[in-house]
């Protein structure tokens, strides 16, 4: 119990000199430790201010990449589909004809009878006489 | 964006319309030799038709296979004119009773026989008489 109000006593005598010490510091000293606080002070609001500033158009520029590559896909896959659209019909015509083609080349009349004009009056003189008997 | 790219994706599939008749299997090659000396001058749309025709060809009858041999190289040196109204004029014949497209592979045979003289007589006074129902366009010859 003593020994504990000694030591309350001993660390009160220190604070009474240490503030008396920082009383009577000399003005020069207050004076460089005041610009050396201004100083650290300024310095790190710059720090601030700079990393603040390049995470800002960081990301600034990842938004504008993003949007612009976003934009890009969509285009492609636009045209994509269109180009897609496109094979897709030309392949479903080339179908629709092959079948058609097929059956004319190979058929008994051959294509150039439909394109015989001597054939096709020939069938028009026959057909006078039979009328109806022959397709238009 | 997945939903718009599956066409492609499904129509890439048969895309690749090979351009140079070299590039073409030893088979269609093979089918499709009459067309050797124009293939590469064929628009794809054309290509893909012959090739479809080649894909068909071995379901064909020996008989249609010969016809087709013969007739491809004329064919395809024809006018899209020539050939669009070829085709309809035969989609007409399949929408004849049976005896009327009997009728005319009956006359057609006929015809072929007559003698080059008739025929062309045949064509002349078509040519100076006007258009009748079954006038087909201007074309001469076999």
């Amino acid at each position: 119990m003593r020994h504990e109000l000694d030591e309350t006593r001993f660390a009160a005598s220190v604070c009474r000199l240490l503030d008396h010490g920082s009383e009577n510091i000399d003005a020069r000293l207050t004076g460089k430790l005041y610009e050396a606080r201004r100083r650290a002070v300024a310095r790190h609001a710059e720090l601030s201010l700079a990393t603040y500033s390049l995470a800002g158009v960081g990301q600034g520029v990842f938004r504008s990449m993003h949007q612009h590559y976003r934009g890009i896909l969509a285009l492609l896959a636009l045209l994509t589909g269109a180009f897609g659209m496109h094979v897709w019909q030309e392949n479903r015509e080339a179908e629709a004809l092959a079948e058609i083609d097929m059956a004319l080349l190979s058929d008994e009349v051959s294509p150039n009878a439909y394109l015989d004009q001597g054939f096709m009056a020939w069938l028009d003189r026959l057909s006078q006489h039979d009328d109806d008997s022959l397709p238009e | 964006m997945l939903a718009a790219l599956t066409p492609a994706a499904a129509a890439a599939t048969t895309l690749v319309t090979p351009s140079k008749w070299s590039d073409l299997p030893a088979d269609k090659q093979r089918i499709l030799a009459p067309l050797s000396a124009e293939w590469g001058q064929l628009e794809s749309w054309r290509k893909k038709k012959w090739l479809e025709i080649a894909d068909r060809y071995p379901r064909m009858t020996p008989l249609e296979q010969q016809r087709v041999q013969q007739r491809m190289r004329e064919w395809v040196r024809l006018t899209p004119e020539e050939r669009k109204a070829a085709r309809e004029k035969y989609r007409n014949l399949q929408n004849a009773t049976s005896e009327q497209r009997d009728a005319v592979r009956q006359l057609w045979s006929e015809y072929e026989t007559l003698p080059d003289e008739e025929k062309q007589r045949l064509r002349d006074s078509a040519a100076k008489s006007p258009p009748n129902r079954t006038s087909g366009p201007a074309k001469s010859g076999q």
